[in-house]
């Protein structure tokens, strides 16, 4: 039976489960329902091999952003308003404090990275110089001693990540913007974490791999935020007793997106692009106030990194020095109108490139989930990921030896190499420094630096390299590397325009180059507004802001019609149950019947412990509707449909607390217990909560019972059974909620709804089809 | 607009009239009254004079003002011949060596139009100090400028001037060795070259030279931090370029096999771990959980029906559906 329907009939039977589309017209494949039945099989039969994109996990939960208004809160609130003011001071504290130590670490990372990167390389070139000297074949000893140094220090790095602290590999952006969505990713703004990170980082680097560092410095950032507004440290076991109202998962999250801008605006000296990089990537909730606090936290960030940095520069307090900027200051960019259809092609090539590097990432990526699952796998893939990188870049310098005769007084890190005396070679010029270098002297150095062929070689190599490290267990960014590539493109570009046009004078290699550059990096993380800023600021030129406006928008347009961003992929990847800015307009039809999961686990507002405690045993869920009229002993109410009447919710962090505490009813002294029972005990144990196996509770304990009138939200969201999808979603993204109860006209609880059962509708549009997908769930 | 146009045609035509009138009546501009001015300044300022100098003709001697007037000639005398002297030594390289006494004039000069100030004749102000272009600082300090650059300091011990006003200047050390290092290495290679024994001989016969100078000149850069006199890394530069471009006597033999050899085996590594991973690494099967829905035929019989009474019917046939999924 395959009738065909256009969007917005209220069907509401219908149960779309594979929605081929054209934008325009929306036809869904009918299945009446019957196919219920086929699909539900379909699910358990476990050995279909299902892409792992199109799973969501299980395992991630959701975090609360929404406030439990019982009756100890409401207590609270009543006798601390005076409070108010000095948390708000406290609040603007704590971001500037965020903004400083960001700035910190990212002094730490980069002086580390240019510090270890300098010993490596001039120990390497001592080496060669001698061999040059030496005048004889000993040119492989330079080869394994890089590869050798490179394989060591990836080795650290990526130990460090993949056996200590998982969560710290890649950029930790996809991370970050879980986090503030309101997923619950173990793990991810742990002290532990950074250590690793930052570590990590500076290894990866220093051991060669074509990777950043500033996607590790927004997680750093991240997690400083998350690390010192909640004043202890649960790794160390300190409480310093302080910011205690801080420690909820709602004031967290603003201290974290603050945190993100403060790593931003340290990685490329950029603190409006950091609020912006929040505010477009990050965080999913936003408001003014908490603008103007992000603001001031990146603007301290960059402040105190960039006075860390006139310290080692040797002009202290020298702020406004150009070489603060991190792509360098630009001077001469003059362009002219006449060039912007250029600009556009240079976008619609950093668009397809971005494409398809997304395309093998994604590929790659999914073989490392099935078949690179051990660490010691993981860590021997990134040693010799370490060992290909430099043995590419010792072929490079071999077989394509770009000489430049050294005629003006050459740098002091010019490397002979094969080069005849009196040449120094000009691809060693590129291979023999940090990344971020190399895209310096791509974006500065003079005319004639480079052969085009040299440039096409790098640009080639630093493509694929780049492409096979993302998604390795060690922290790595992608912004450096994207610029990479796109700068030795847009380089390369304006070679060849200038050989074609000799007498243009518009013909600017650093123009080029800067603009490949953003085209190929919009290319790839597709963002917009916030990589705008952030590479006007970095250069700091604004004459150029609209060339890199148009190159970052249409290279987004034309990747978008091939796949998504590569944050966004990894998440998907991930199965991590995020929720996007605005649900489909195809989920219309959907009503919360379908969206909700049915049998529900309910508790009475007066519980027996045991009942309890079996629940929280057998059960993975984190909340439950509190209801009354209910008796869950009798046989037939599981499958009637409904579950009692609607009261409010609690959570499962409550019902431990409670238990721990021993909150019993029967107990001769619970008056006393429950007098000074406050807020505060239930906040105490955030965010670790002991697991429900650890807490012990007699045979005689489990006959008696918990009041949980004063505990559980009375004023719980719940939503009609006849409320859409759309409906419940905006709820959800709006309100960041975790849980709403469905109930019928009589307030009774008919099912409840959670992340992820709104998560596993995807909507994916590929090469303008939109697909609607539901998604299975893995355990 | 055309206004413009007007005044332009005039100015033309009174420059074309003044062109005119000088080349017919006088051989220069007329008496200047800018150095009547700074005359009677000069003097109001020294002895408190506010009367009118005698300006009764141009062969007026000013005393005071001619002592400035001789620095001026003096200036232009030696910073005229630095010029000359620095473009005539810019290929070959060699002119720290060579201007160094011009410099060192023009330098001392202009530090003695600084030191005259008003306790002297007060020529710095008058000088240094008059109008908006000041050419002489301009001039002072693109001779300074190109004598850093070229870190033609770095040359020299000591540059000095003597009581007869000669220059005396010693070279540094490491400037002496190199050049005797320099002129045996040159001597050399004309030498063998001009025999025309072909190029290896060249080689054979000069290395131990040319390696003796390359690796002083190395020493001499790494100690100096890379601020090494300008003359001398121009001779370097060319003598390296001569060694290596025009002789080809730094031709290495790159040992391609044994890099290429190398290359390959670790570039195959990753080849042989990704097969292995593919058919050797044992899956974990994912487990899918089942998810707790509600059947929509239930749904709808639910909301038909109300919540309190239900059909046996009903209940069967969500029970059949609900178990199916479980």
């Amino acid at each position: 039976m395959a009738t065909n329907d256009v969007a917005g009939t209220s069907r509401r039977t219908n149960r779309p489960n594979s929605v081929n589309s054209n934008y325009g017209s929306v036809h869904f494949r009918d299945d009446d329902g019957s196919s219920d039945l086929e699909n539900q099989t379909e699910h358990s039969g476990n050995d279909k091999d299902i892409s792992d994109e199109k799973i969501l996990s299980g395992t991630f939960e959701s975090l609360d952003y929404d406030q439990c208004e019982n009756e100890l809160f409401q207590q609270e609130e009543r006798k601390s308003s005076k409070a108010y003011i000095k948390k708000e001071v406290v609040r603007w504290l704590v971001f500037g404090l965020i903004g400083i130590l960001t700035g910190l670490i990212a002094c730490v990372i980069d002086n580390m990275v240019i510090l270890s990167t300098k010993l490596k390389f001039s120990y390497i070139k001592t080496v060669v110089d001698s061999c040059v000297d030496a005048n004889l074949s000993c040119f492989h000893w330079p080869f394994l001693i890089w590869v050798g140094i490179n394989a060591v220090l990836v080795l650290c790095g990526a130990f460090m990540t993949a056996v200590i602290e998982p969560i710290a590999a890649g950029s930790g952006i996809p991370q970050i913007k879980c986090f503030l969505n309101g997923v619950k990713v173990p793990h991810v703004v742990r002290i532990k974490t950074l250590v690793c990170k930052v570590l990590g980082v500076i290894c990866a680097v220093a051991g060669g791999l074509v990777v950043g560092k500033e996607g590790p410095m927004i997680h750093s950032g991240a997690v400083v935020a998350a690390g010192i507004s909640q004043g202890k440290s649960d790794t160390f076991h300190v409480d310093f007793k302080i910011l205690q109202y801080f420690r909820s998962d709602k004031e967290k999250r603003d201290f974290v997106s603050g945190g993100a801008a403060a790593g931003v605006s340290a990685a490329f000296g950029a603190p409006v692009g950091g609020v912006l990089f929040s505010l477009e990537e990050g965080a999913s909730f936003w408001n003014q106030a908490l603008t103007w606090r992000i603001f001031f936290a990146s603007m301290l960030s960059t402040f105190s990194l960039n006075i860390v940095q006139s310290y080692v520069k040797g002009t202290p307090w020298s702020l406004s020095s150009p070489g603060l900027f991190n792509f360098g200051k630009f001077d001469t960019t003059d362009y002219s109108g006449l060039e912007i259809p250029l600009f556009i092609l240079m976008g619609v090539f950093g668009g397809l490139l971005g494409a398809a590097f997304n395309h093998i990432n994604y590929k790659l990526t999914i073989f490392r989930k099935k078949y690179i699952t051990s660490r010691g796998t993981q860590v021997l893939e990134a040693i010799l990921v370490a060992v290909a990188t430099a043995t590419v870049s010792y072929l490079t310098l071999y077989f394509n030896n770009d000489c430049q005769p050294m005629r003006k007084d050459p740098d002091e890190d010019s490397v002979q190499f094969f080069c005849d005396d009196g040449q120094y070679s000009a691809t060693a010029g590129l291979l023999f420094h940090t990344p971020e270098e190399s895209i310096k002297e791509l974006f500065h150095d003079i005319p004639g630096t480079f052969r085009p062929a040299t440039l096409a070689v790098y640009c080639l190599c630093s493509f694929f390299l780049a492409c096979w490290t993302y998604g390795l267990y060690v922290p790595s960014g992608l912004f450096i590397p994207s610029i990479l590539i796109g700068a030795s493109w847009g380089r390369l570009l304006a070679v060849l325009l200038k050989s074609a046009f000799p007498s243009a004078t518009w013909v600017n290699y650093s123009k080029y180059a800067l603009l490949g550059g953003a085209a190929q990096l919009g290319g790839i993380v597709r963002m917009t507004i916030s990589l705008t800023v952030i590479i006007t600021e970095a250069t700091g030129n604004i004459t150029l802001g609209l060339p890199v406006m148009i190159v970052l928008m249409v290279s987004k347009w034309i990747g978008d019609i091939f796949n998504e961003g590569i944050y966004d992929m990894h998440i998907h990847i991930q199965g991590v149950p995020l929720l996007g800015w605005e649900p489909s307009s195809m989920l219309t039809n959907i009503s919360a019947t379908e969206v909700m999961s049915h049998p529900v686990t309910v508790l009475r507002s007066y519980e027996s412990v045991g009942r309890i405690v079996n629940i929280l045993k057998n059960e993975t869920h984190n909340g439950f509707p509190v209801v009354e009229d209910y008796d869950p002993f009798t046989e037939e109410s599981p499958d009637s449909g409904t579950f009692g009447t609607f009261h409010g919710t609690i959570l499962r962090s409550q019902l431990v607390t409670l238990l721990k505490l021993k909150v019993f009813e029967e107990h001769e002294d619970a008056q006393q217990i429950k007098k000074i029972l406050s807020i505060k005990d239930f906040r105490d144990a955030y965010p670790r909560f002991t697991p429900i196996h650890r807490i012990n509770i007699s045979a005689q304990e489990r006959n008696f019972h918990i009041d949980l009138k004063p505990y559980f939200n009375p004023g719980a969201y719940s939503v009609s059974h006849c409320a859409s999808f759309p409906r419940i979603f905006r709820l959800f993204r709006a309100l960041g909620l975790r849980h709403v109860v469905v109930v019928n006209r009589q307030q009774q609880v008919i099912g409840m709804v959670t992340r992820k059962d709104l998560a596993r509708y995807r909507i994916t549009q590929h090469l303008g089809k939109v697909n609607m997908e539901e998604l299975p769930i893995t355990n | 607009m055309y206004i413009r146009y007007i005044s332009k045609i005039l100015m033309f035509l009174t420059c074309f009239s003044l062109v005119n009138s000088e080349s017919v009546h006088s051989p220069s501009f007329p008496w200047d009254l800018s150095m009547d001015y700074l005359e009677m300044q000069h003097m109001k300022l020294k002895y408190g004079l506010t009367g009118i100098p005698p300006i009764t003709n141009r062969s007026a001697p000013y005393p005071v003002y001619d002592n400035c007037m001789a620095y001026l000639e003096e200036f232009g005398k030696y910073a005229s011949k630095f010029i000359k002297c620095t473009v005539e030594k810019a290929r070959p390289f060699r002119f720290c060596e060579e201007c160094v006494i011009h410099y060192k004039l023009t330098i001392e000069l202009y530090s003695n139009i600084l030191e005259d100030d008003k306790d002297k004749d007060d020529c710095k102000s008058l000088l240094l100090n008059a109008d908006r272009i000041q050419v002489l600082n301009e001039i002072y300090n693109n001779i300074e400028q190109i004598w850093k650059e070229a870190n033609c300091k770095g040359c020299f011990r000591s540059v000095a001037v003597d009581v007869n006003g000669t220059v005396v200047y010693k070279y540094s050390k490491d400037t002496m060795e190199f050049m005797d290092k320099y002129k045996v290495v040159s001597a050399c290679l004309r030498h063998n070259q001009a025999h025309g024994d072909g190029n290896n001989s060249v080689c054979e016969v000069c290395r131990g030279n040319y390696t003796q100078l390359n690796s002083f000149f190395k020493k001499v850069r790494a100690a100096k931090k890379d601020s090494v006199c300008m003359d001398l890394v121009d001779m370097m530069n060319y003598t390296r370029l001569m060694w290596g471009q025009q002789l080809h006597c730094s031709r290495h033999s790159p040992d391609d096999a044994v890099v290429v050899i190398i290359a390959v085996a670790l570039l195959a590594l990753p080849v042989v771990f990704y097969v292995g991973a593919r058919y050797f690494v044992v899956r974990t099967k994912r487990k899918l959980m089942l998810q707790k829905r509600m059947s929509q035929v239930a749904a709808q019989t639910l909301f038909i029906r109300g919540a309190a009474s239900s059909t046996s019917k009903d209940d069967e046939e969500t029970q059949l559906l609900s178990t199916s999924f479980s």
